[in-house]
C-alpha cells in the first residue's frame, strides 16, 4: 500500500456553504468516491461537495479521521480487542445526534460511498424505527404528510398485514 | 424543522430497509406512506401467513409481495390440532406454481396438502427450491414425496415430519439420492426400517461433501455404517430411538463416525442400550432420557458424557444424579427435568457445577421442599441463564429468593414459576420482576398473594412498566387479588404483548376486559380460563382489539358459549379474528357447533379474508391439565 508515502499529502474539501476543510489524504481515502477521483487523477487540490453542508461534512470528517487512525480488520488479523472496543464506543457516541442530521450524514455518506458510515447510520435509523407505530415513524423521520395512503388503501393494507406477520 | 424532500427520504429508506426484517416492523413501515408501502412490497423477502379459508388470499399475497423468497404457511395453532379440520393448501399451491418467481424456501405446517398438489409444486418449482419443510400435514394417500425426490434437486434443507407411515412408498428416498448432490440438512420422522438403508447410504455418497445435519426417527446405528463412512462432513446426527438387536453388539463396536460428528439421541434408555451408548459417549451432545435405569447406571452413563450440551431427563430421585451432572457435564447449557425428587443440596451442586447453563426447567415431584438458598445460588452462579422454569408443589421460596435470582441472572428472557396449588410469593415479587427483569419476554406466574387489597394490582403495574419487552404473559389463579384495575395496567403498559392468558376467579371481569382492550396494540392470542364477563364487555373487546387473531375461552359451565353466539356480530367487526373458540364440558348449544362445522367446508361465505370463522368446540375434558378435548359427535 502506498498510504505511508502519501500520508502527509493534504486534500481540501469544500462544502455547499463554501467552507473549506483541509484533511490528510489518508482520511479522505475512507471515501470510496474520493479515492476513485484521486486515483483517476480527476481531483484538483480542492474537491467541491455541492450537496453537503459544513455541519454534515465536519461530522463526516470526524468519523473518517477516527476510522483512518484505527487499525483495519483486513490489514491485521490479530488487532487488539481494545482498539475494536474503542472504535465501537466511538461509533455509539457518534450516532447520538438528532434525526435530521443522521439523515443528512446518511445521504452524504451514500454520495461519498463510505460503507461503514452508511451501515452505522442505517442501523441507527432502523433501531429508532423498530417497534414503533406508523404514526410514530412519520414523526421520527418527519415524513411529508402529502403522500399518505388513502383511508381505503390503509384499511386494505392493515387487513393484509393481519395475515402477514413474523 | 424543514421537511426532507421526497427523493432524499427515498434514498434514506432504500438504504435503511435491508436493516429492518422483522415482520411487525415491516407491517408498520408499510403504513407510513404510499411510497414506503411500495418499497416494502418490492423488498419484502419473507412472509408468514396463517392460512385461512380464502381462495383469494394467495393471489393477493403474490400481487403485494412479488419478489418473496421465503414463505411460511401455518394452519391453526397447535392447541386446536386434534379438534379442527385442517385447511386445504390447494389454492396456495396453484398460486405458487405460477407466481412467486423468486421463491426458494417453503415451510408448511398443519395443513392439508394432497399428493397431486405436491407433484405440481415439485414439477414446476422443484428446481428453484432450496428449503422445503413439511411439518405435521395431512392429505396424502401414499405416493407422497416421490416427486420431491425427483424434481427438487437443488434442495439444501429438507424436513419431512409427520406421523404417517410411508411403507407404501420407499422410492422417494431413492429418487432423492439419485438426483440431489447438494443437500446440507435432511430430517425425516419415520423409522429408517421403512426405507431401504441403501438409499440413505447412496444419498450420503452423492452429498458426501455437503451433508452436515441428519436427523431421523428410529434407527439402528450399525445399519448406518455406510452413511457415516461417506458423509465426512456430518456434524449433527440425531435419532429418536436406537434400535438394538441382540446379535449386533459386536458389529457396533467397530463403527467409525465422521470426525466432528455430534450425536443426539431422544430415546428410552434401559440397561440393554447402555453397552451401545458407552462407546459413543464422548460424542453425545444431546440426550433425551426416559430413564429406566437404576441410579448407579445413570450416574455411570452421565460421568462418561463430558460433552453433553442438552439433557432432558425424567424421574431423578436423590441428589446423587444432580451432583454427578454438576461434576461431569461442564458444557451443559440446557437441562430439563420432569418428576424430580431431590433436595436443595443436589440442586446447588448442579448450579455450582454447570456454569454454562442457559436453560433450566425443573418440575418437582409432589411434596419436595425447596428452600430459598437454591434461587440465591442460581443468581450467583448461572450468569448465562435466559430461560428458567420451575414447578413446585410445596415450597419455602419467598420473595427475596426471586430478587436474588433476578439480580444475578440479568439475561433472563423466560421465567415461569408455577404452583399448582398455592405458594408463598407475594406482590413484592412482582415489584422485583419489574425492577430487575428488563429482558423478560415470557412470564408465567400463579398464586401471588398480597397482604393488603390493591397491592397485587400495583405490583402488576410495576412489573408491566419494568418488563417492557414482554411478549407473552400468563397469570393464573391469583385468588381474587388481581382486580379489574390490574387488568387495566396490563392493557396500558403491554405494548409488546402478543399472547395473553388469564385465569382466576374474578367474578365481575367486564371493566377489566374493557380497560385491557384499550391497550395491547399487538395482542394476537387471548386465552381466558374461568372468568365471567358480560356481553357488552365481549363486544367492546372485539371492537377494540383489532390485532386479535385467536381467542379461546375455557368454559367451566358458565354462559360463555351462549355469549359468544349472541355476540357474533361483534366478532365480524373484529375483522382480523380468525378463530374464536369455547372449550368446555358444559357448553350447551349443540346447534352452534353444527353451524360452525358446516360453515367451514363450504367456504362460500368465507371468501373474504377477514371474515371470521366461528367455532364453538363442544368438548369434554376430564380436567384442566390434560386439556384432552374431543368434539361431541
Amino acid at each position: 500500500m502506498s498510504t505511508s508515502s502519501s500520508s502527509s499529502k493534504k486534500i481540501v474539501l469544500k462544502s455547499a456553504d463554501n467552507e473549506t476543510f483541509e484533511i490528510d489524504e489518508i482520511v479522505a481515502l475512507e471515501s470510496q468516491a474520493i479515492k476513485n477521483m484521486i486515483e483517476d487523477e480527476c481531483a484538483d487540490n480542492v474537491i467541491p461537495l455541492g450537496n453537503i453542508d459544513s455541519k454534515t461534512l465536519s461530522k463526516i470528517i470526524e468519523y473518517c479521521k477516527k476510522h483512518a487512525e484505527s487499525p483495519k480488520k483486513d490489514d491485521n488479523a490479530d488487532i487488539d480487542e481494545k482498539a475494536v472496543e474503542d472504535l465501537k464506543s466511538f461509533d455509539a457516541e457518534f450516532a447520538k445526534v438528532d434525526m435530521p442530521l443522521i439523515q443528512d450524514i446518511l445521504m452524504a455518506a451514500n454520495f461519498l460511498n463510505i460503507d461503514n458510515l452508511i451501515g452505522l447510520m442505517c442501523r441507527t435509523i432502523a433501531d429508532r424505527i423498530k417497534g414503533k407505530t406508523p404514526e410514530e415513524i412519520r414523526k421520527i423521520l418527519n415524513i411529508n404528510k402529502n403522500d399518505l395512503l388513502s383511508p381505503e388503501q390503509e384499511a386494505k393494507a392493515r387487513e393484509e398485514n393481519s395475515w402477514a406477520f413474523d | 424543522m424543514e421537511e426532507h424532500p421526497h427523493e432524499s427520504i427515498d434514498t434514506v429508506f432504500n438504504c435503511v430497509i435491508p436493516y429492518i426484517q422483522n415482520g411487525d416492523d415491516r407491517n408498520s413501515i408499510s403504513l407510513v406512506c404510499r411510497r414506503w408501502y411500495e418499497i416494502d412490497c418490492m423488498t419484502r423477502k419473507h412472509v408468514t401467513v396463517h392460512v385461512v379459508y380464502s381462495r383469494h388470499l394467495p393471489s393477493r399475497v403474490a400481487q403485494r409481495f412479488p419478489y418473496l423468497e421465503s414463505l411460511t404457511l401455518k394452519g391453526f395453532p397447535r392447541v386446536f390440532r386434534n379438534k379442527l379440520q385442517y385447511v386445504d393448501l390447494r389454492p396456495w399451491i396453484k398460486e405458487i406454481v405460477v407466481s412467486f418467481k423468486c421463491l426458494n424456501s417453503l415451510d408448511i405446517r398443519r395443513v392439508i396438502v394432497r399428493d397431486l398438489d405436491l407433484e405440481k409444486l415439485a414439477r414446476s418449482r422443484g428446481k428453484d427450491l432450496r428449503v422445503l419443510k413439511i411439518n405435521d400435514c395431512k392429505g396424502s394417500r401414499g405416493n407422497r414425496y416421490i416427486h420431491i425426490g425427483r424434481y427438487c434437486y437443488n434442495l439444501r434443507t429438507l424436513c419431512l415430519v409427520d406421523n404417517k407411515k410411508n411403507q407404501k412408498n420407499r422410492k422417494w428416498l431413492h429418487e432423492l439420492a439419485l438426483n440431489n448432490t447438494c443437500i446440507e440438512s435432511f430430517q425425516f420422522s419415520s423409522t429408517i426400517s421403512e426405507y431401504d438403508v441403501k438409499d440413505l447410504t447412496l444419498l450420503a455418497k452423492s452429498c458426501s461433501q455437503s451433508l452436515v445435519c441428519l436427523k431421523m426417527g428410529k434407527c439402528c446405528l450399525s445399519d448406518l455404517r455406510g452413511v457415516f463412512s461417506h458423509a465426512v462432513n456430518l456434524k449433527d446426527f440425531a435419532c429418536c430411538e436406537l434400535e438394538i438387536f441382540e446379535q449386533e453388539g459386536d458389529q457396533c463396536a467397530g463403527l467409525k463416525f465422521p470426525p466432528n460428528m455430534r450425536i443426539s439421541i431422544y430415546s428410552c434408555i434401559d440397561e440393554s442400550v447402555l453397552p451401545f451408548l458407552l462407546p459413543l459417549s464422548n460424542q453425545l451432545r444431546e440426550l433425551n432420557l426416559r430413564v429406566y435405569l437404576n441410579q448407579d447406571s445413570l450416574c455411570f452413563l452421565i460421568r462418561r458424557c463430558p460433552n453433553l450440551e442438552v439433557l432432558y431427563i425424567n424421574h431423578i430421585s436423590g441428589d446423587n444424579v444432580l451432583q454427578v451432572i454438576g461434576e461431569s457435564c461442564k458444557k451443559l447449557h440446557k437441562l430439563k427435568t420432569d418428576g424430580l425428587a431431590a433436595t436443595h443440596m443436589g440442586l446447588i451442586a448442579l448450579a455450582q457445577g454447570c456454569l454454562e447453563l442457559e436453560c433450566l426447567h425443573i418440575n418437582f415431584r409432589k411434596y419436595t421442599t425447596i428452600p430459598n438458598e437454591f434461587l440465591v445460588c442460581i443468581g450467583s452462579h448461572l450468569k448465562n441463564l435466559n430461560d428458567f422454569q420451575i414447578t413446585l408443589h410445596y415450597s419455602t421460596i419467598v420473595d427475596s429468593g426471586i430478587r436474588a435470582m433476578l439480580i444475578g441472572c440479568n439475561k433472563l428472557e423466560r421465567l415461569r414459576i408455577n404452583y399448582p396449588h398455592s405458594g408463598k410469593l407475594t406482590d413484592a415479587s412482582l415489584g422485583y420482576i419489574g425492577m430487575h427483569g428488563h429482558n423478560l419476554r415470557y412470564l408465567s406466574l400463579s398464586y401471588i398473594n398480597s397482604s393488603d387489597a390493591g397491592l397485587v394490582d400495583s405490583g402488576i403495574r410495576a412489573m408491566m412498566i419494568g418488563c417492557s419487552k414482554l411478549e407473552r404473559l400468563r397469570l393464573n389463579d391469583f385468588c381474587g387479588d388481581l382486580t379489574n384495575v390490574g387488568l387495566g395496567y396490563i392493557g396500558k403498559y403491554g405494548h409488546n404483548l402478543r399472547h395473553l392468558s388469564l385465569g382466576g376467579y374474578i367474578s365481575d371481569f367486564k371493566e377489566g376486559l374493557v380497560e385491557l382492550s384499550k391497550g395491547c396494540p399487538r395482542l394476537r392470542k387471548l386465552e381466558i380460563h374461568k372468568l365471567s364477563f358480560s356481553k357488552q364487555a365481549l363486544s367492546t373487546l372485539m371492537f377494540n382489539l383489532q390485532s386479535l387473531r385467536y381467542m379461546w375461552v375455557l368454559d367451566q359451565g358458565g354462559p360463555v358459549g351462549t355469549l359468544f353466539w349472541q355476540r357474533r356480530r361483534a366478532f365480524r367487526c373484529c375483522c382480523n379474528l380468525h378463530l374464536a373458540a369455547v372449550i368446555g364440558p358444559h357448553t350447551s348449544i349443540p346447534w352452534f357447533w353444527r353451524s360452525g362445522y358446516n360453515f367451514v367446508p363450504n367456504a362460500k361465505a368465507t371468501e373474504n379474508t377477514g371474515l371470521p370463522v366461528f367455532f364453538s368446540l363442544i368438548c369434554w375434558y376430564s380436567d384442566r391439565k390434560s386439556m384432552n378435548c374431543r368434539p361431541r359427535s
